[in-house]
């Protein structure tokens, strides 16, 4: 091997010998661009294409395996390994895999360009696992950025429908302003430490340094809690989150609900309990008093819906509340707690989803008649829809359950008895609208018998979800540990 | 008062007075050469402040590259004017009452901006800033290249697969089915 120059105060040889811990990344990113480059190639048979993104995002998993086991801050501090990446790297990539999975047949039918969908969904969880995986704020805000613009574009891919060029549109403008607000943020915890490296900022505002420099810090934890509350979709900050999930494809709806809300959780948890602990008490009250409203909110405005898909982005709204209790705890349980509802609400909630698809890419609509009789007509998606949705509501043996329950005796443990109570208060409300659309399913005499289609490859997806949120409710225990694992490592 | 204070208040008046042309034009090429006035004040100001390189790629980014990119948009779409609901052209007493409620050009959003600026003004009074750290060498354009190569390189590549995504997306939103149809013309 050649000799390397050493550039600044870093050893290129160390650089390039680090990158295998970029694997996943680099292989998502290298397939993203290898689909883009081929897919005019194939002169609209893009329907191949599927395999190719499966299979990179397969071989990315076991790119992580020189990254198992953690090796603190690597490539010249930009990549973190700790329990916190080991853990959400896998998480967002299941994501990806499972929305790749559900979409071929909706892209067939809504003449979606599939190609591109493919590559920005690699590109958009590149964006979101580095988010998750990383100390620096710089490689925070790109990822950022990355997962967003891939984002906005995939919201606006139904380009004959005006619904979905306003969808892109409004996450457009209001993404950009949630940016510019974190931006502003960050550059005030900048102005005030010296620094973008999380853990520095964190050992910069020991000793006092909190205290002298309090009104800055404040001001910088309300930009930096308004900037992630529009990612995370947390009340007030959601008003974009119906229009844009009602009009973009279904598939990217699902996509955005869990992968660029995950991300934002995983990167909030990074920015305030490593960079701001020292002033937890002042952010985690914020948080409690968000938690509140995005949950009751969410859910309250959700059972007004008769749109299913514009019901869907609700309920993501009041789950982001739940998943918020994690940081208005701001405990070590809370913050595993936290860790668990990002997977289960990853798997369920795609779950959920795919019905959606699956609907959609058999020409019906989203309305909620147009789930009557399905389960006469598609027993098992029905089913699986019913097993999902018990899983957001939070009945066991479901993923949702015991993510819930952990949440849940997290806020009782940490004295935040209302917050626990409002939890279960809303559990109940979602009851209603999950209700509504199981009854339709069973209950109601279907228009036409005709039985609904779906391809192998949706079927794979769909099973994947659904036996995920079983699976990772029965089969606790091994994932309570990891994820108890995973904040030990926190600082 | 030293000169640079000065120049520094000046083009920060300068630089207000365009960003506030630039939301209330109703005209978007007149709001787009606002901007460029902006953006060269903004350089100006990083001028005053020593950050010579940051001065020259304010110009030759925002100012050249940006302005030039939004100057073509224009002119590839068919928006010349800006104007919201309720907003109304023509002259007369009617209409400059109805600006003032506007929410692109009346009183709300400019209280709004007001309040803001007195919050971050009260915060930024009442916060004892570090300085510099002792000894810290003023920041060279060889200083920059070699954190950019060497610390920062991977946020460095991380930024050309968002310029990938935005390439692919300007393309995808774009090209209409078959790449042959004409655009059509949107009511």
């Amino acid at each position: 091997m050649p000799t390397l120059p050493i550039v600044g105060e870093v050893d290129t040889a160390v650089l390039v010998a680090q990158l295998i811990f970029l694997l996943p990344e680099l292989i998502l990113a290298v397939t993203g661009t290898v689909i883009v480059a081929i897919s005019p190639l194939l002169r609209g048979r893009e329907r191949p294409l599927v395999f190719v993104a499966a299979t990179g995002v397969l071989a990315a998993f076991a790119g992580l395996g020189p990254s198992v086991g953690g090796a603190g801050e690597v490539l010249a501090r930009m990549l973190v390994l700790d329990g916190t990446s080991t853990f959400f790297r896998p998480v967002f990539m299941l994501g990806a895999l499972i929305v790749i999975g559900l979409s071929p047949d909706y892209l067939a039918r809504r003449q979606v360009p599939a190609g591109e969908f493919y590559a920005l969904v690699l590109f958009a969880t590149v964006g979101i696992m580095l988010m998750a995986s990383t100390h620096e704020l710089l490689m925070l805000y790109l990822g950022l950025e990355l997962a967003s613009i891939s984002g906005y574009v995939l919201a606006g891919m139904l380009r004959s429908d005006a619904r979905s060029q306003e969808a892109s549109i409004k996450l457009f403008l209001i993404g950009a302003m949630g940016s510019a607000v974190l931006l502003f943020g960050l550059s005030l915890v900048y102005g005030i430490t010296g620094s973008t490296n999380l853990v520095e900022i964190g050992h910069a505002l020991t000793g006092g340094a909190a205290a002298t420099f309090r009104p800055a810090l404040l001001a910088a934890t309300m930009f930096l809690v308004a900037g992630f509350g529009f990612k995370m979709a947390a009340v007030p900050f959601h008003m974009y989150v119906p229009d844009a999930y009602e009009g973009a494809p279904t598939p990217v709806a699902a996509f955005l609900s869990v992968g660029l809300e995950g991300a934002a959780f995983a990167a909030a948890i990074r920015v305030f309990v490593t960079g701001l602990g020292i002033i937890q008490p002042n952010w985690a009250a914020v948080f409690a008093v968000l938690a509140l409203a995005t949950m009751t909110l969410g859910n309250v405005t959700a059972l007004l819906q008769q749109n299913v898909k514009r019901m869907m982005a609700y309920s993501s709204i009041a789950q982001a509340g739940y998943i918020l209790v994690g940081l208005a705890v701001a405990t070590d349980r809370g913050i595993s707690a936290m860790l668990y509802y990002v997977l289960a609400y990853t798997v369920m909630n795609l779950g959920a989803w795919a019905a959606l698809i699956y609907l959609s890419h058999n020409g019906q609509s989203e309305e909620l008649a147009d789930f009557a009789g399905l389960g006469r007509r598609a027993p098992l998606v029905a089913w699986a829809l019913t097993f999902c949705f018990l899983s957001l509501i939070g009945i066991p043996p479901t993923a949702g359950f015991f993510g819930k329950f952990l949440l849940f005796s997290a806020a009782v443990d940490a004295g935040l008895f209302w917050l626990a109570v409002a939890m279960a208060v809303n559990s109940v409300i979602s009851l209603g609208y999950y209700w509504n659309v199981v009854r339709a399913m069973f209950m109601e005499e279907p228009a036409t018998e005709e039985p609904l289609k779906a391809s192998p490859v949706f079927g794979l997806g769909f099973t994947l979800a659904v036996l995920g949120t079983l699976l990772i409710g029965l089969g606790a225990a091994p994932f309570f540990r990891l994820v108890s694992a995973a904040v030990v490592t926190l600082p | 008062m030293t000169g640079l204070q000065i120049a520094f208040l000046a083009l920060s008046a300068v630089m207000l007075f365009a960003a506030w042309k630039v939301v209330t034009s109703d005209i978007i090429v007149h709001a787009a050469l606002w901007m460029v006035l902006s953006f060269v004040a903004v350089a100006g100001i990083f001028l005053t402040l020593h950050a010579e390189f940051l001065f020259a790629v304010q110009l030759l980014v925002y100012a050249g590259a940006i302005t030039a990119l939004v100057i073509f948009a224009i002119m590839l779409s068919d928006i010349r004017e800006l104007r919201g609901e309720g907003e109304p052209a023509g002259a007369g007493l009617g209409r400059r009452v109805r600006r003032l409620v506007s929410r692109r050009l009346g009183l709300a959003p400019a209280a709004v901006a007001v309040g803001f600026a007195a919050v971050m003004y009260s915060v930024y009074r009442a916060t004892p800033w570090p300085g510099l750290p002792p000894g810290d060498p003023a920041p060279s354009t060889l200083a920059i290249g070699r954190e950019l190569f060497g610390t920062y390189v991977v946020p460095f590549e991380l930024a050309s697969i968002v310029l990938l995504v935005a390439m692919v997306g300007a393309i995808v939103l774009t090209l209409r089915e078959g790449g042959r149809e004409k655009e059509e013309k949107r009511p």
